[in-house]
This record gives structure tokens, C-alpha cells and sequence, in this order.
């Protein structure tokens, strides 16, 4: 049993990761082949998984009802939209009113699909303004120099993204410098300067402390020294 | 005029067409070469152009067709009865429906019509509402009609894909068989292909900045050719028309290994430019067609553009290595302090104090993801602690491999601090796999159980903001990591405390204080420290000749 549950995952995770890393550097078909392969397996186990998860979804509403835990009543909604849709996508007939059975376009499900689930999908995205303009209010108070910092900065990207920018810094005079001609306010040169220069420096330091951190842990994993993840502990 | 007058000025005309109309840049300098693409088999083709190509100059490449290749494309016998034997059955199992789905789609696009103009005219709602039903009645035969029809080719394609596609194989080679049989033997391996925007081979990732003799060329033109462009033949006069296959407008075949081609460019030159010729403005006229010579495509075992990436794969894979064998002998190695961390002991205390839950998200990607990966690491850590302290944990999940994991990783962790009794599988659970679904229930739980502590750790979307805001709403103490570095000023707006990027990987091995896991994050943080040093020395060299390119060269394809 010890050998099922930590060596044979350790031994899976070297091989099929050494295999990996070899395939990326063999161009052939052979090579793409086996990662194809790899991917369809993938696949076949997430079909797999996904009963696991319908289980697991309905296994936790049917017990959250049965305790009447603080906002049982939309588990009922739940279940009865999951059942609904299910019913709707499975049924071997087409509902009155509607042209098509199944999931196909003009069936019940796919209005269901379009007219509610769509819809809705579009107002939680559509919540984010709110959300950013309350985040945005509490970053914004200048209590530090940091903070000052990114007010400043805040400001200039924002009226330099708006047309108001540019009427700004049109209306304000020019002077001369090495031959060239400069505004005093120039909304559209300065937010140039910040997302080039300051925000792409800090991003792209960031991104390679990452791309080093999935090296360290890709070989981690690969050898065994990392096993947190197979639920092995230490 | 006379009719001698005339024939002088024709043929002045045709002299003069050449000389006006296509005067185009051609190759100069041509070598060919055997690179590697994604199946290990093309070729390149290197040159300098004899002149200064305008935007609307454009070229070509063809390949002669030769008997190997045909030969390569031949159906054996036995392929040919399969093929022959699926075409058959598939001619009569489709049968009369193709023209009945030719009738059903015209009577369909007629109600369709009927119906439009019903409603422009404005007719009453009652006329409107039969029209309605009689266009849904001709599109679900039609769609019947067209389902039959491709389920059936989708049998036949079962029967004939042995390995390859013996119908993409048997047309190819009638294709190219046709080219030799019509004296036209040339076949196209790339479509035309503007003059001023063929890349150079400085642009390529092969060069590795450490072979001088490759970088003396790297400002000529480079362009690979890894397959021929086959149109389908299928016509009328072929069986696939009676079987209603789809017809490809070209489909492109790879290069054979080990076959000697020989390869031309044709040159064109904008119409406009061809003053005698005004009838023929607005396309392209062909200028010349250049020999370039043979090359012989191999089918290569190693991609040596690639060759950088391994290198630099290999040294820092050593350098960490390296510190995590060190670490066994040294275990006290000093690694940066990392408030985000230093600070779980604070938001599980805190939620024990408060008879709260603690919740915790692995980010919205798969666990093929690295990112969630590293959060599934450190909620085995996080889950111990949870049990020490005796409070509950919230998991709700995006995939159902993710929970199903993170079930099993909690489980060891509260095994692992004493107290599997506390462990609840159900706390563990699937959302939905929809993104905003998942957002919209995780707030929702947010806001009923105010969980006094929230891990967001892995990678997040659009939602990032929607989640963090919501938690900052309930009062609760947030950590964040991620390294989707778009989402990271959110977190750091709306959370106490963010690991941010790198600090997602090391949290795992912070957390443990296992001396091999700390090995290798000293080792990370050399390899970093290489790497800068390589950045700084690459900025110097810039400013001070910024036509030394090795570092650039060094770096770019990683």
C-alpha cells in the first residue's frame, strides 16, 4: 500500500516529467504524438473528475439542506437549476415552443444558456466598476509616500487615457529642448513613460523570479523532494 | 497606320513589357539549408536581395515533383481496397440525401425569407407566428438532414485513417501526379509572401549568440519552407463530390524526410507598376522564376533553436540541485523573511479566537498549472496549522481534480497535526467550473459564514478583484499570492498581506522549514542573481557598443 500511495506517484511524476522536458527538444512526430496522447489522457480523467465534482456539488447542498445551515434555501435553487438544466439538455424531446431537443441551437437549453446564464455571467463581470472604484478610493488615500506615489501616478494614467488628457496638454505652451519641441503637460507622453518604463521593468522582474520559481518547483516535484501535493506530507 | 507600323509597335510593346512592368528585385547569394520545425523536418532558405523590394513586390517558393516523392504518396494495394471499399459504402449510405439536404436548405432559406418579409411588411402577429413555425419546421429537417450526412463521413474518415489518412495520401498523390503528368511539375511549398516583411535570420531562434561564423548573416533574409500546398482535387469527375466530403481549397502536406528537392522562387511585381499592361492592374504579375537549387530536408532528432534554452535549463536545474544537496549538510541556511507568511499564524489564531472558519481558494486554473500546484503545496501546510488550532477550513473549488486532490492533501494534513477526527470532507467541495458562477458563489459564501481568514492563493482572472473586495468586506484577514501579474495591484489593494510572484513557490518550502526545500530556494535565488547579472552586464555593453549582441542573442529564445 505504501508503494501505491507514495513511491508509484513519485516514480509516475519523474518519468512522465523527465519525458516531458526531453519531448519539448525533439521535433517529430513521435514527439507529438506523445503529447497528444498525454493530452487526450488528460482529458479522459477531467471527463472522469467532472462526476466527481457534480457528486461533491450535490453531496454538500443535499447535507446543507438537511442541517438547515444559514442559507440552505439556495441550495434549492441550486438543485433545482442544476436538475432543470439537466433535464432540459438530456430530454429526448423538444419542449413545446422550441424548435430543437438536446443542446442544440433552438432548444430549451441553449435559451436557457443565452437568456439567463449569459445575462448573469454579464452582470457579475459588470459589478467589477464598483468593485474597482471601492478598491480604488481606499489605495488611493495618500497616508504615505508609496501611496502618494500611486496617487499621482493613478491620476496621470487616468486623464492621460481620456480625451481631456489631450486637450490638457494641448492647450498648455511648448518649450524647446536639444532641437526637439515638448509641452509643459503632456498626459500622453508621461502614461507612455509609466507603462514602458517603471510598470514593464517591475513586471518582467516579477515574471522572472516566476519563471525561475517553476523551475525550482518543477524539480522539485520531478525528484520527489516536494510531495505536499500528493497529500504524502513530509 | 501601315500594318508594318503596327507590328514594330507590338513588338517594341513586348520588348519593353519586361523592362517596365517587372523589374522586381531577385535572390542573390542563395544558400539552403536543413532546420528543424515542430515534426523535425523543413527547410530554409537564406539570401540578400539584388535591389530594394516595394511593399507590393511579393515572392513565392515551389518544389519540382520528383518519383520518390510520388512514390511516397502511393497507395499500396491493399490502402487502395480500404479506401476504394469505405468510398463505396460511403456513396451508398449517403445516397439521395445530399439532395434532399440541397432541398431542405432551399426551402429553409425560403421560409426564411417569407419570414423576413413578413415582418418588414408588418403583417398581422397570427400570419408572422405561421410563417415562424414553418421556417423551424425547414430548419430542423434541414439540420436532421446535414447531421445524417456528416455523421456518415465521420465513419468513413474511421475507416480510412490507418495510421495516415489514405484520402489526404491518395490525393495528394493524384495531385502531384497531375502536376507531372501536365509538364507543370512545379508545385507550390509556400503562398506568396510579401517581399518587404520576410524575416531575417537575426530574427531566428537557432542562432545561439556563441557561433560567430552564424551571426555574420544574421541580417540576410531567412525564410522556411516545412510543406507543400496541395489543393484538392476533388471535382465532379471525382467520387468524393458524390459523397459530399468537404472540400479543402489546399491543405499543406509536410516535407518528406530524406527526399532530394529541388526548389525555385517566382517573383512578382505589383500590377501598378506594369504601365503596358493596364488591364491587368490591381493583382500581382509574375516577374521571374529563379532556380534556388537542391536541398534535402532530414528529419531531425533535436531542435537547435532550442539549444539556449537547454543550456540555461541545465545550469540553473545544477545551481539548485546543487543547494538542495548543500542544504542536507547545512540545514540552517538564511532565507529573507516573507511577511505573508510570518503572518498564517496570525489569521488562524485569529479565526480560532473568533469561532470562525477559515477559507481558503486554489485560483482558477487546472491542476496541470504550476500556480495551482503551489497552492495546493501550501494548503497542505495551511490545513496542518488548521488543525492545530483547531478550527474549520472552507475549500470551494473551480475543478473537480483540484478538489479532489485538495481533499486528499487536507486529510494528510490533519492526519499529519493529530487530528483526522477533525477533518470534514464536505468542506472540501466542487462550485462550478464557469468563472464568474464560481466567483459569484464563493462571494456568496463569503458573505453568509464570514470566514475570519481568507487564503487566495494561485492564479485568478477578472475575478481577482471581485473575490478580494468581497472578503475585505466581511472583515476578514486576506493573504493573496499569485503570479498573474495583472491581478496582483488588486490583491495588494484590497489584502493585509500579498506573496507576490516568486513568493507563491517559495510559501510551501518557507512553511515546512525543510532544509532540502529551503536548499532549493537559495538555489532559485542564485540562478535570479545570474540572471540579473546577465541583464545589467547586457544593459553596460548596450550603452557602451550596442552592436554586441551575444547576451541578446543568448536570452532572447528562452
Amino acid at each position: 500500500m505504501i508503494f501505491l500511495k507514495r513511491q508509484l506517484p513519485i516514480i509516475i511524476a519523474f518519468v512522465a516529467g523527465i519525458m516531458m522536458w526531453i519531448r519539448y527538444y525533439i521535433p517529430s512526430e513521435v514527439s507529438t504524438n506523445l503529447e497528444d496522447g498525454y493530452l487526450e489522457w488528460v482529458r479522459i480523467i477531467v471527463g472522469f473528475a467532472a462526476i466527481l465534482g457534480i457528486l461533491s456539488l450535490l453531496q454538500h447542498h443535499m447535507l446543507k439542506i438537511r442541517m438547515k445551515r444559514p442559507g440552505f434555501a439556495f441550495s434549492y435553487v441550486t438543485i433545482a437549476a442544476f436538475a432543470m438544466m439537466m433535464f432540459a439538455g438530456f430530454a429526448p424531446f423538444n419542449f413545446p415552443g422550441f424548435a430543437e431537443k438536446n443542446m442544440e441551437t433552438g432548444s430549451l437549453f441553449n435559451w436557457l444558456y443565452e437568456f439567463t446564464f449569459i445575462p448573469m455571467q454579464a452582470t457579475m463581470f459588470s459589478v467589477l466598476a464598483f468593485f474597482i472604484a471601492s478598491a480604488a478610493f481606499r489605495a488611493f488615500r495618500a497616508r504615505s509616500m508609496e501611496a502618494t506615489l500611486l496617487l499621482v501616478a493613478a491620476i496621470i494614467m487616468m486623464v492621460g487615457r481620456v480625451p481631456i488628457g489631450d486637450l490638457i496638454s494641448n492647450a498648455t505652451p511648448t518649450f524647446m529642448l536639444f532641437g526637439n519641441e515638448y509641452h509643459f503637460i503632456d498626459f500622453e507622453e508621461w502614461t507612455g513613460w509609466l507603462l514602458n518604463v517603471p510598470n514593464a521593468a517591475a513586471k518582467r522582474g516579477i515574471l522572472l523570479g516566476v519563471y525561475l520559481s517553476q523551475i525550482a518547483i518543477s524539480i522539485r516535484i520531478i525528484f520527489g523532494i516536494e510531495r505536499t501535493y500528493m497529500g504524502g506530507g513530509d | 497606320m501601315g500594318m508594318g507600323k503596327r507590328l514594330l509597335a507590338c513588338m517594341a510593346l513586348l520588348l519593353l513589357l519586361p523592362l517596365h512592368a517587372y523589374a522586381v528585385p531577385e535572390p542573390a547569394g542563395v544558400e539552403l539549408s536543413d532546420v528543424a520545425n515542430d515534426e523535425g523536418t523543413a527547410v530554409a532558405i537564406s539570401w540578400d536581395w539584388d535591389g530594394s523590394p516595394t511593399e507590393n513586390d511579393q515572392f513565392s517558393v515551389e518544389l519540382r515533383v520528383n518519383d520518390r516523392l510520388l512514390k511516397h504518396f502511393e497507395l499500396s494495394q491493399q490502402e487502395m481496397q480500404t479506401l476504394t471499399d469505405a468510398r463505396s459504402w460511403l456513396s451508398g449510405e449517403v445516397g439521395s440525401l445530399l439532395d434532399q439536404r440541397t432541398a431542405a436548405k432551399a426551402e429553409m432559406d425560403q421560409a426564411q425569407s417569407d419570414l423576413d418579409k413578413a415582418i418588414i411588411d408588418k403583417l398581422p402577429g397570427s400570419q408572422i407566428g405561421g410563417l415562424r413555425r414553418t421556417y423551424w419546421q425547414k430548419y430542423r429537417v434541414f439540420r436532421r438532414l446535414d447531421k445524417q450526412i456528416a455523421a456518415l463521413q465521420a465513419k468513413f474518415a474511421a475507416r480510412t485513417y490507418k495510421g495516415e489518412d489514405l484520402r489526404l495520401k491518395a490525393l495528394t498523390w493524384e495531385f502531384l501526379n497531375e502536376a507531372m503528368r501536365s509538364g507543370g511539375e512545379w508545385v507550390s511549398a509556400s503562398a506568396m509572401a510579401p517581399m518587404a516583411s520576410v524575416g531575417t535570420k537575426g530574427d531566428r531562434t537557432d542562432l545561439f549568440g556563441v557561433n560567430a561564423a552564424k551571426r555574420k548573416d544574421a541580417g540576410r533574409l531567412y525564410f522556411t519552407v516545412d510543406s507543400i500546398s496541395v489543393p484538392n482535387p476533388g471535382t465532379s469527375a471525382s467520387d468524393d463530390s458524390a459523397t459530399g466530403l468537404e472540400q479543402f481549397a489546399s491543405i499543406p502536406i509536410n516535407l518528406v524526410p530524406d527526399i532530394e528537392y529541388q526548389l525555385r522562387m517566382s517573383t512578382f511585381g505589383a500590377a501598378e507598376s506594369n504601365p503596358m499592361d493596364p488591364a491587368a492592374a490591381g493583382g500581382p504579375q509574375l516577374a521571374q522564376e529563379i532556380s534556388l537549387g537542391t536541398v534535402t530536408p532530414r528529419g531531425n532528432a533535436f531542435d537547435k533553436s532550442k539549444g539556449n534554452n537547454l543550456a540555461f535549463a541545465l545550469v540553473f536545474s545544477m545551481i539548485i540541485l546543487a543547494f538542495i544537496i548543500l542544504a542536507r549538510r547545512n540545514p540552517n541556511m538564511f532565507i529573507r523573511r516573507i511577511a505573508g507568511l510570518e503572518a498564517v499564524d496570525e489569521a488562524i489564531g485569529r479565526a480560532t479566537e473568533m469561532g470562525k472558519p477559515v477559507m481558503y481558494l486554489t485560483g482558477l486554473q487546472s491542476l496541470s498549472e504550476l500556480s495551482t500546484l503551489a497552492a495546493i503545496n501550501i494548503l497542505g501546510r495551511v490545513a496542518g496549522k488548521i488543525a492545530d488550532y483547531e478550527s474549520d477550513l472552507i475549500v470551494p473549488n473551480r475543478d473537480p481534480v483540484v478538489q479532489t486532490v485538495a481533499q486528499e492533501v487536507v486529510k494528510e494534513g490533519y492526519a499529519t497535526a493529530g487530528r483526522p477526527d477533525a477533518y470534514r470532507e464536505d468542506n472540501i467541495f466542487f462550485l462550478t467550473d464557469d468563472q464568474f458562477s464560481f466567483t459569484a458563489a464563493t462571494c456568496g459564501i463569503m458573505m453568509r459564514d464570514k470566514p475570519a481568514a481568507i487564503f487566495l492563493m494561485g492564479y485568478y482572472y477578472a475575478e481577482s478583484l471581485l473575490l478580494a473586495e468581497t472578503g475585505a468586506a466581511t472583515g476578514a484577514i486576506q493573504i493573496a499570492g499569485t503570479d498573474a501579474e495583472h491581478q496582483l495591484p488588486f490583491f495588494i489593494v484590497t489584502c493585509d498581506y500579498t506573496l507576490i510572484g516568486e513568493e507563491l513557490y517559495a510559501a510551501s518550502a518557507y512553511l515546512s522549514r525543510e532544509p532540502m526545500l529551503l536548499g532549493s530556494l537559495k538555489g532559485q535565488d542564485i540562478a535570479k542573481a545570474v540572471m540579473m547579472a546577465i541583464i545589467l552586464l547586457q544593459a553596460i555593453l548596450f550603452i557602451f557598443n550596442g552592436e554586441w549582441k551575444f547576451f541578446k542573442d543568448l536570452v532572447t529564445p528562452l
